[in-house]
C-alpha cells in the first residue's frame, strides 16, 4: 500500500485525507479520540508552558546581574524562581516527550490505529489542562514561593491558599501522567503488530515503556504526599508539620521517592529519542540494541532505590547515606552503557548533520557533563560541600535541559515533516542548534564554578549579609560569573526562539515532506506525511527497525523509498545523493 | 485478519472498539490496564502505610492506647460485610460467564447493599468519634476523663438511618415509575435504592450496637469506679479527674502530664517552655518520687517522651486513622458509582459470555478495596 513516487509527486489532490484535514471545527479537536490530535494538543500546551517557564528563567537571570539583585524584592524573587521551576518540571519536562511525541508516534511505530484506551488518553489531556490551571493560578494569583519541592515546614507555615491550590494541581497532573503511562504500557504489551517481538521494538518504545512503568509506580506516591500535605496545611494532621508533632523529614522521603524517579520520567524518553535519531542520521544499525533497551528498564528500576541522595544533609544516618550513595553510583552503569553504545553507533558511520543530528550531538556532550557531575553530588564528602549551591543547579540543568529539552527539540525537528507534512529550513535550524549549544554552556558552565566557590542557590542577592559573608574577591568572581551566565541565557533564549520560529515557519512556507525524508526504517516512515486518520490501512508487518540497506534515496521524491522487492539487497548501505 | 479466523474466542461483539483486532485483544488490554491501575492504588495507599509504620515505630505506646478508642466489633462487622461483597462480586463474574442474567443482577445488588452497610457503619463510627472530640491532630479536643453525652448523637444517627431507609424506598419507587420504558434506568435506581437502604441498615445497626455497648461499659465502669474509690480512698483529691478514666494507659499518662504541668492543659509543643518545665520537674529525682506517689504511675523513659509531646499527641493516630479510612471510603464510594453503571448495563443485556470485561475489571477493583481494608482493620483496630 505504498504510493508510487508519481502519486506522491502529484500533491494533495491524490493524497488521502490526513488526520489534520479529515474533519474540522473546534469540536472535532476538543472531543477527538485520535492519539495524533491529542499529541498535537499536548504539544501546544507544553509549548506555552515552556514559554512561560522560560520567561521566568530569564527574569531570574536578569535579576542576578547585580549583586544586590536588580529587579525584585526577595519575596517576589522567591515566587519567580518557584514559577520557573514548578512550571518547567510539572507542566513542561514531565509531559514533554511522552505526552506529545510519544502519544503521536507510539501507536504508529506499533502499526496500530490508536493507543489501547483512547478515551482515557483524552481524559489525561484534560486533566493536564485542569491541573495546569490550578497550578498556574496558585502561583500567579496567590504567590507560591516554596520552590517546586514544597518542603515542610515552610510550605505549611506560609500562606495556605497557594500551597493547597498548587498541591491540588500537582495531584491532578499526577493522574494525567499516570493515565498516559498506563496507556503506553498496555498498548506496547498488547498491541504490537505481527513480527514485532520485544527485541524488534524501536528503542523509543522501550524508553517510553520504561517511562510508563515509573509513571505508574512513582506518581501515586506523589499523589498521596501532596494530598497529605494539603490536609496538613488546612487541617493540621500532624504528619509533616513539627508544630503538630509531625516529621518534616518524612515529607522529604515521600517527595523524593517520587521525584527522583521523576527525573528518569524526564530523561528516559529523551534517551529514547537519541537512540532513534542517531542510527538514522549515521546510516548505521544501532550498536548494542539489547543493552540500550534493557538499560532503560535497569534505570527505571534502580531509580527507585536512590532517593536518599537528596537527603544526605537531612539528618539521615551515616549508614543510610552510604547505602544511598552506593546505589546512586550504580545508576551510572546503565547510563554509561547507553552513552558508549551511542558513540559506537556513530563510529565509522556517515554522519548527516541535519538539525536533528546537531541537537543530538549537543545532547551527547551536555548529558555526559551532566551525568558526570552527578557523581560529585552522589559522593557523600563532596555533596556536603556542594549541597544547595549553584553546582546542583548547573548539574540539574545539564541533565534536564541539556538532556531532555535538547532531545525534545531534536525530536521535533526529526518528526516535524511527519507530523505536519512540511520540511523546515535546515540552515536556520542549524543556526538555532549552534546558538542553543553555545548559549547553554555559557549559562550553566559558570554555575558549576559559582557553586564550587560557595554561591548558594535560591538566593535573591549575593552582595553578602549576615550568615552569608562575601569577601571582595568573592564578590568580583560571583558578579563576573553571574553576568556570563545571564549573557548566556539571553543567547540561549534567542536560539530557542529561532528554533521555534523555524518550525512554525515550516508550517507556512515549508515544501511538502515526502514519506521518508531521512531514511528511517521504523514504521512511521512508511505511512503518509501527515498520516491518515487510522495511520495504516492494514496492520503492517515489521522486521528490524534499524536496517537501512533496503532504502534508497530518490532525488525525484527528495526522500527515501524502499528498494523494489525484485532487486537483491545490496551488501553495502545505500548512500543518499545530494 | 478475517472474522472467521477467531470466531470461537471473544470475537467481534458489538462493544468492540475499532482499534482492536479482536475482542480477546480488547479484553486482555482492559485487564492489564486494570491490574496496572490497581498497582498504582497500592502505591497510593503505601504512603499512608509508611506514615503509619513510622509513627507507630516511634510512639508504640501512644498508638496502642489511642487504638483502644476504636470499636473492634464495628470494624469486624465491616470486614465481614466487605468479604461477603467480594464473594458476591466474584459470583457475579461467574454468572455472566454462564449467561445467567438474574444471578448477575442479584449478586451485584447484594454487593451494593454491602457497600451501603459498610458506609453506614463508618458513619456511626465517625459521628461518635467527633462527638467525643477524637479528631485529627489539629482539631483534637478530647478531654481526658470527660464523658460527653452521646445521647443526641445516637438520636441523630437513628434519624439518619431511618431517613436513609425512606430515601432508599423512594428511589425504588422512582425506579418503577421512571423505568417504565427504560430497563437500564429502572435498574440503576434499584441499585441506588439497595445501596441507600444498606447504608440505613448499617447506620441503625451500628448505632444500636454502640448504644448497647455503652450501657454495658457504664455498668462496668461504675463498678470499677466503686472499687477504685474503695481502694484508694486517700486519693480523693484527684478523684474528680481520675475516677472517670476509661482504665487505659493513655488516660493515666495524660494525667501524669497533666499533673506535671500543674493541671494546666496546654499543648506541650505549642508551648515548648511548658513542656520543658515538665521534663525538668520530672528530671529532678526528688520530685519524681513525689509525683509517682501521688499519680500512681511509674515514669519510664517512654513516658517522659510522651510528656514532652503534649496531651494532643494521640491526635496523630487519629489523623492517620481518618486519612486511611477516609481515602478507603472514597474508594468504596467510587466503587458504588461504577457498580450502579454496571447494573444498568447488565439490565440492558450488554454483557454476555463473550463480553463481560467491565464486570471483571470492576470486580478486580472491588477485591483490591476489600484487600486494603483487610490490612487496615488489624493495623488500626486490633494490634495491641
Ligand atoms: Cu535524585
Amino acid at each position: 500500500m505504498i504510493a508510487t513516487p508519481a502519486q506522491i509527486e502529484q500533491g494533495t489532490s491524490h493524497d488521502e485525507k490526513n488526520y489534520l484535514n479529515v474533519s474540522s471545527g473546534f469540536a472535532s479537536w476538543a472531543f477527538t479520540l485520535d492519539h495524533k490530535r491529542i499529541g498535537i494538543m499536548y504539544l501546544v500546551g507544553i509549548a506555552v508552558s515552556l514559554l512561560l517557564g522560560g520567561i521566568f528563567a530569564l527574569l531570574v537571570r536578569l535579576h542576578l546581574w547585580y549583586p544586590a539583585g536588580g529587579m525584585f524584592d526577595a519575596k517576589t524573587y522567591n515566587e519567580i524562581f518557584t514559577l520557573h521551576g514548578a512550571i518547567m518540571v510539572f507542566l513542561f519536562i514531565i509531559p514533554s516527550v511522552p505526552a506529545s511525541l510519544g502519544n503521536f508516534f507510539l501507536p504508529i511505530m506499533l502499526g496500530a490505529k490508536d493507543v489501547a484506551f483512547p478515551r482515557m488518553n483524552l481524559a489525561s489531556f484534560y486533566l493536564w489542562v485542569i491541573g495546569a490551571i490550578f497550578f498556574v493560578s496558585a502561583m500567579l494569583i496567590s504567590g507560591l514561593d516554596t520552590g517546586w519541592t514544597f518542603y515542610t515546614p515552610y510550605s505549611v507555615e506560609t500562606s495556605t491558599a497557594p500551597v493547597v491550590c498548587a498541591t491540588m494541581g500537582v495531584f491532578i497532573l499526577g493522574f494525567s501522567s499516570i493515565f498516559t503511562g498506563l496507556n503506553f504500557v498496555v498498548t506496547v504489551n498488547t498491541m504490537r503488530p505481527p513480527g514485532m517481538t520485544w527485541f524488534r521494538m524501536p528503542l523509543f518504545l522501550w524508553s517510553l515503556y520504561a517511562t510508563g512503568i515509573i509513571q505508574l509506580l512513582a506518581t501515586p506516591v506523589l499523589g498521596i504526599t501532596v494530598l497529605l500535605l494539603g490536609l496538613e496545611a488546612t487541617l493540621h494532621i500532624g504528619i509533616f508539620d513539627p508544630k503538630y508533632n509531625g516529621d518534616p523529614v518524612l515529607f522529604q522521603h515521600f517527595f523524593w521517592f517520587y521525584s527522583h524517579p521523576a527525573v528518569y520520567i524526564m530523561i528516559l524518553p529523551a534517551m529514547g529519542v537519541v537512540s532513534e535519531l542517531l542510527p538514522v542520521y549515521c546510516r548505521k544499525h544501532i550498536f548494542g540494541y539489547k543493552f540500550i533497551a534493557l538499560s532503560s528498564v535497569a534505570i527505571a528500576l534502580l531509580g527507585f532505590l536512590v532517593w536518599g541522595h537528596h537527603m544526605f544533609v537531612s539528618s539521615q544516618s551515616a549508614l543510610t547515606a552510604v547505602i544511598f550513595s552506593g546505589l546512586t553510583f550504580s545508576v551510572a552503569i546503565p547510563s554509561g552503557i547507553k552513552v558508549f553504545n551511542w558513540l559506537a553507533t556513530m563510529y565509522k558511520g556517515n554522519l548527516y548533520l541535519t538539525t536533528g543530528m546537531c541537537y543530538v550531538l549537543s545532547f551527547l556532550f551536555l548529558f555526559t557533563i551532566g551525568g558526570l557531575t552527578g557523581l560529585h553530588l552522589g559522593s557523600l564528602a563532596t555533596d556536603v560541600a556542594l549541597h544547595d549551591t549553584y553546582f546542583v543547579v548547573a548539574h540539574f540543568h545539564y541533565v534536564m535541559m541539556g538532556g531532555s529539552l535538547i532531545a525534545f527539540i531534536a525530536a521535533l525537528f526529526h518528526w516535524w515533516p511527519k507530523m505536519f507534512g512540511k520540511m523546515y529550513n535546515e540552515t536556520w535550524g542549524r543556526i538555532s542548534a549552534l546558538l542553543v549549544f553555545v548559549g547553554f554552556n555559557l549559562t550553566f558552565f559558570p554555575q558549576f564554578l559559582l557553586g564550587s566557590l560557595g554561591m548558594p542557590r535560591r538566593y535573591a542577592s549575593y552582595e553578602g549579609r549576615e550568615g552569608f559573608p562575601v569577601s571582595e574577591t568573592m564578590l568580583q568572581q560571583f558578579t563576573a560569573l553571574h553576568r556570563v551566565s545571564t549573557t548566556g541565557a539571553m543567547i540561549l533564549g534567542v536560539g530557542l526562539f529561532i528554533a521555534a520560529g523555524t518550525l512554525i515557519a515550516a508550517l507556512y512556507y515549508g515544501r511538502r515532506a515526502p514519506r521518508n525524508p531521512w531514511g528511517g526504517a521504523t514504521l512511521e516512515w512508511t505511512c503518509q506525511s501527515p498520516p491518515i486518520h487510522h495511520n495504516f490501512h492494514e496492520t503492517p508487518t515489521v522486521g528490524d527497525p534499524y536496517i537501512y540497506a533496503n532504502l534508497e534515496w530518490d532525488p525525484d521524491l527528495e526522500g527515501y523509498k524502499p528498494l523494489p522487492p525484485a532487486s537483491p539487497t545490496p551488501a553495502h548501505e545505500q548512500e543518499p545523493v545530494g | 485478519m478475517s472474522a472467521s479466523a477467531h470466531a470461537d474466542d471473544h470475537s467481534h461483539h458489538r462493544f468492540q472498539a475499532h482499534h482492536f483486532e479482536t475482542g480477546e485483544q480488547q479484553f486482555q488490554a482492559g485487564k492489564l490496564g486494570m491490574w496496572l491501575f490497581l498497582s498504582t492504588e497500592v502505591l497510593f495507599f503505601s504512603g499512608m502505610f509508611c506514615a503509619y509504620a513510622a509513627y507507630r515505630a516511634a510512639h508504640p505506646q501512644i498508638f496502642e492506647d489511642a487504638a483502644k478508642f476504636l470499636k473492634p466489633e464495628l470494624g469486624a462487622a465491616n470486614t465481614i460485610v466487605l468479604l461477603l461483597s467480594s464473594l458476591t462480586v466474584a459470583w457475579s463474574v461467574r454468572c455472566v460467564q454462564l449467561n445467567d442474567k438474574k444471578g448477575l443482577l442479584a449478586n451485584l445488588i447484594i454487593t451494593l447493599a454491602c457497600a451501603g452497610i459498610f458506609m453506614g457503619v463508618k458513619t456511626v463510627e465517625y459521628s461518635i468519634k467527633f462527638t467525643e472530640g477524637l479528631f485529627w491532630r489539629g482539631g483534637y479536643t478530647y478531654v481526658e476523663g470527660s464523658h460527653p453525652d452521646l445521647g443526641p448523637t445516637h438520636e441523630r444517627l437513628m434519624y439518619t438511618g431511618l431517613v436513609m431507609l425512606g430515601i432508599g424506598v423512594l428511589l425504588g419507587v422512582i425506579g418503577i415509575v421512571l423505568g417504565a420504558n427504560s430497563v437500564g434506568r429502572r435498574w440503576a435506581f434499584y441499585a441506588l435504592a439497595a445501596t441507600v437502604i444498606g447504608a440505613g441498615v448499617g447506620c441503625l445497626a451500628g448505632n444500636a450496637y454502640t448504644q448497647g455497648a455503652e450501657g454495658d461499659e457504664h455498668h462496668a465502669e461504675a463498678a470499677a469506679h466503686a472499687d477504685h474509690e474503695h481502694e484508694h480512698g486517700e486519693e480523693a483529691a484527684h478523684g474528680e479527674e481520675e475516677a472517670e478514666g476509661e482504665g487505659n494507659v493513655a488516660v493515666e499518662d495524660q494525667e501524669a502530664v497533666e499533673e506535671l504541668e500543674g493541671t494546666d492543659r496546654v499543648d506541650g509543643l505549642e508551648h515548648p517552655e511548658t513542656a520543658e518545665q515538665a521534663i525538668e520537674q520530672v528530671q529532678s529525682p526528688g520530685e519524681i518520687q513525689a509525683e509517682e506517689a501521688s499519680a500512681d504511675v511509674v515514669l519510664t523513659k517512654e513516658k517522659l517522651v510522651y510528656a514532652s509531646e503534649g496531651p494532643k499527641f494521640p491526635g496523630v493516630f487519629f489523623s492517620i486513622y481518618y486519612a486511611m479510612t477516609g481515602v478507603h471510603a472514597i474508594h468504596i464510594l467510587a466503587g458504588i458509582g461504577v457498580f450502579v453503571w454496571i447494573v444498568s448495563r447488565a439490565a440492558r443485556d450488554h454483557f454476555e459470555p463473550h463480553y463481560y470485561g467491565p464486570v471483571e475489571y470492576t470486580g478486580l477493583y472491588w477485591h483490591l478495596v476489600d484487600l486494603i481494608w483487610i490490612f487496615l482493620f488489624p493495623l488500626l483496630y486490633l494490634i495491641q
